[in-house]
């Protein structure tokens, strides 16, 4: 029957009540999984994948990320600048920015040469998108709480990729 | 041709198929050494920089080479050479049908370890440390693109011969009425591996073309045809883990569960998995650039959330074989099976502890796979606790516990040391809970996968992390273990009339002894439950997170 073959009449046997009752907890729990899945950007809309990805000129999204770097590297961004990110093997265009609590930043990502990963990690907050080159992607963030949150790349691109990192210092 | 006696009749083990089984089988367990050897380098690597346990010289210039050695030789190699040989055990020998193509199967062999040979070169060599998922535009030697593309095409072309072997036997009718169980889920397996070859094999034509400058590269593209083989690949594991499971739960109790696993029910859960595994290509690209939010939904979110369906159905399934079993032996009440499950039969305890696995593994799955919860979780240890669960204490378990069978069976043989089998899948299991939760513990702290890094600069549980060499040197230990044990059979023990001695619990079953499997239905809701609430969890996390959109 397991191991060995039988005919149709042997195996094809009807379902017993708790095989019945099983399925349809598993159809429950598969349900369940899918609703929550489909309605949860609903419910929590803040806190979305980005849905905003452009095509982008390698050159020219490289003087925008160079000009950011060279006005905010260090700096307090004020909230209505958008802050352009370029990573490349193996660093990102920027070492350190300073972002004020509760504020609404528009920010930019893209690669210039292999796959990257925008990863921030800090005080129990971790959020990871892919960077990828030939595509810019855009979001907004919100840091609800002040601290130092590390920007870190987590997809593999090269021997120097552990020592990509970039922070951003969120104050009061 | 030797045949062999099980006590529901005769099995003919042809030779020709025995040689067969057993070189595919000697290939997987090569495999399996190399990988676990790069575990070794690793682990230590991982296990926290500035800590003693690197003394192995584990620096960013050789720690992603070691990792695509034991991601290449883990998830492709071992894995699909053990499917391979399992594959025609299941058609052959359960068929009692000389493999056939004959020759064909032996040049597929060669083939894959053409390949397998050129991918190994390519990585000792330093020019193909790209990891297992090889993600261009980083670029490996064109002979990596060669071996992996040589050696996706041996293993289609065995996966042919699997199905033309059936049909033979079919044909010459070698068996009447319909196929057992394990072939049944075993060809579902086959069915999976074709489509995963198929898209495999243009991604990487593809992408050698690119390599030699014949066409230009679209990332987005690769990323998705890859894991037309990558996630395919993984379901072909699921679906001849849980055959083999079926295989190991009827093995271990000398056939007498046999009669309390409903096939009906079985085969459909398996149908199923091919339904479902398709759409659910998209969990992998659900916070990529480029892909359409309806695309990852459907896809990513929806389609990979119904594979639940079959999984847990079989789930039910074996744990109900389980206690049927127990209960028309005698013991009548509803937890109390739990008690005399066999401990110390490797079949038995294999099958618990990789359902245990594939519970664990399968729950940390949800939260990845959901669009929202996984921005916290995408390419963090998580990932890797995720799938070790999966893939090392699931599919690589079950592997190892069946081949405690299967060499018996195929030489006749005695097992080398039974005291040695029972004692490695505990090994073994631990070895991989320890690795894989520490993992998931860092991971959803945000500690990066395949990354080289200190973390005590940005983690405040960095210091479990030589936790990850204590759990992999566990496992490392236990793997072995197995391959010294299925080496030294081959090799050192004498034929033997009851080769399977030692490896079975025999059940004196009553007629009309209460078998209802309210216990293990009992007990599946409950942990389902636990799951779900597990599952939740991730929101009410991702609700404290700073805002994006």
């Amino acid at each position: 029957m397991v191991l060995i073959p039988r005919s149709f009449e042997e195996w094809y046997k009807r379902f017993s009540k708790e095989e019945k009752m099983w399925i349809s907890i598993a159809l429950a729990t598969a349900l369940i999984l899918v609703l929550t899945t489909l309605t949860w950007p609903l419910i929590d809309p803040m806190r979305q994948v980005p849905s905003s990805a452009k095509e982008f000129d390698v050159a020219a999204y490289k003087e925008l990320a160079t000009n950011f770097s060279n006005k905010y590297n260090n700096k307090l961004v004020p909230p209505d600048i958008d802050i352009y990110i370029l990573a490349q093997q193996y660093y990102w265009s920027v070492s350190k920015i300073i972002l004020k609590e509760g504020v609404n930043y528009r920010f930019h990502v893209a690669s210039a040469d292999v796959l990257h990963g925008f990863s921030i990690v800090g005080d129990s907050a971790v959020y990871n998108i892919m960077v990828m080159p030939g595509m810019v992607y855009s979001f907004t963030m919100n840091f609800n709480k002040a601290g130092t949150y590390y920007v870190i790349c987590n997809e593999y691109c090269g021997y120097g990729h552990g020592g990509m990192r970039m922070i951003i210092e969120v104050i009061p | 041709m030797s045949s062999y006696i099980l006590s529901f009749g005769s099995l003919k083990v042809y030779n020709k198929t025995k040689h067969l089984i057993i070189a595919n089988f000697i290939m997987a367990l090569i495999s399996l050494a190399i990988g676990g050897i790069a575990a070794i380098f690793i682990a230590s690597g991982r296990s926290g920089i500035s800590s003693l346990i690197n003394i192995l010289g584990i620096s960013d210039m050789n720690y992603y080479q070691w990792l695509t050695l034991h991601g290449m030789n883990m998830l492709i190699f071992w894995i699909v050479w053990a499917e391979i040989a399992i594959l025609y055990f299941t058609s052959s020998v359960l068929l009692s049908w000389p493999i056939y193509g004959y020759r064909i199967a032996w040049f597929a062999l060669s083939i894959m370890l053409y390949g397998q040979i050129l991918v190994e070169y390519s990585i000792f060599s330093g020019n193909a440390s790209v990891l297992f998922t090889a993600y261009p535009p980083l670029a490996a030697d064109p002979l990596f693109y060669i071996g992996y593309i040589a050696f996706l095409f041996g293993a289609g072309i065995a996966v042919i011969m699997f199905f033309a072997t059936i049909y033979h036997a079919k044909v010459n009718e070698a068996y009447k009425g319909s196929l057992p169980l394990v072939t049944w889920g075993a060809a579902i397996a086959g069915i999976i591996a074709l489509t995963g070859v198929f898209q495999g094999i243009i991604t990487l034509v593809y992408t050698l073309a690119w390599r030699i400058g014949l066409t230009s590269m679209n990332v987005m593209a690769y990323r998705w045809f890859f894991w037309g083989l990558g996630h395919d690949a993984q379901y072909v594991n699921v679906v001849a883990t849980i055959a083999v499971l079926y295989a190991l739960v009827v093995l271990g109790t000398n056939l007498s569960a046999m009669k309390f696993i409903n096939e009906r029910y079985a085969k459909l859960a398996f149908a199923l998995v091919t339904l479902f595994v398709i759409p659910g290509i998209g969990h992998h690209i659900l916070v990529d650039p480029g892909f359409s939010i309806i695309l990852k939904q459907a896809s990513g979110s929806v389609g990979s959330h119904f594979l639940s369906i079959p999984t847990l159905m079989h789930a039910f399934a074996l744990a109900g074989a389980m206690e049927a079993v127990i209960r028309a032996s005698g013991h009548t009440s509803l937890f109390g099976w739990i008690k005399r499950i066999p401990w110390s039969n490797p079949a038995i305890s294999a099958t618990v502890l990789v359902l245990i696995s594939f519970a664990i593994g399968g729950i940390l799955a949800q939260p990845q796979t959901t669009l929202q919860p996984n921005l916290n979780y995408h390419n963090t240890l998580w990932v890797p606790g995720h799938f070790h669960l999966m893939i090392a204490g699931g599919t690589t378990l079950a592997f190892m516990a069946l081949s405690y069978y299967l060499f018996p069976i195929l030489t006749t043989k005695k097992l080398y040391s039974v005291k040695l089998a029972k004692i490695q899948i505990y090994t073994f299991f631990f070895g991989i809970l320890i690795l894989a939760l520490t993992m998931t513990i860092l991971g959803y702290e945000g500690d990066p996968r395949r990354t080289f890094m200190d973390p005590s600069a940005i983690l405040s549980s960095w210091y479990i992390s030589p936790l990850i060499f204590v759990g992999a040197s566990l496992a490392i230990l236990g793997g072995a273990m197995f391959i010294f044990n299925s080496i030294a059979t081959v090799l050192l023990s004498k034929s033997s009339k009851n080769p399977l001695e030692g490896l079975i619990t025999n059940y004196d079953i009553k007629e009309g002894a209460n078998i209802s499997k309210r216990g293990a239905l009992a007990l599946c809701i409950s942990i389902v439950i636990i799951l779900l609430l597990l599952y939740f969890f991730s929101f009410i996390r991702l609700a404290a997170m700073p805002e994006f959109y």
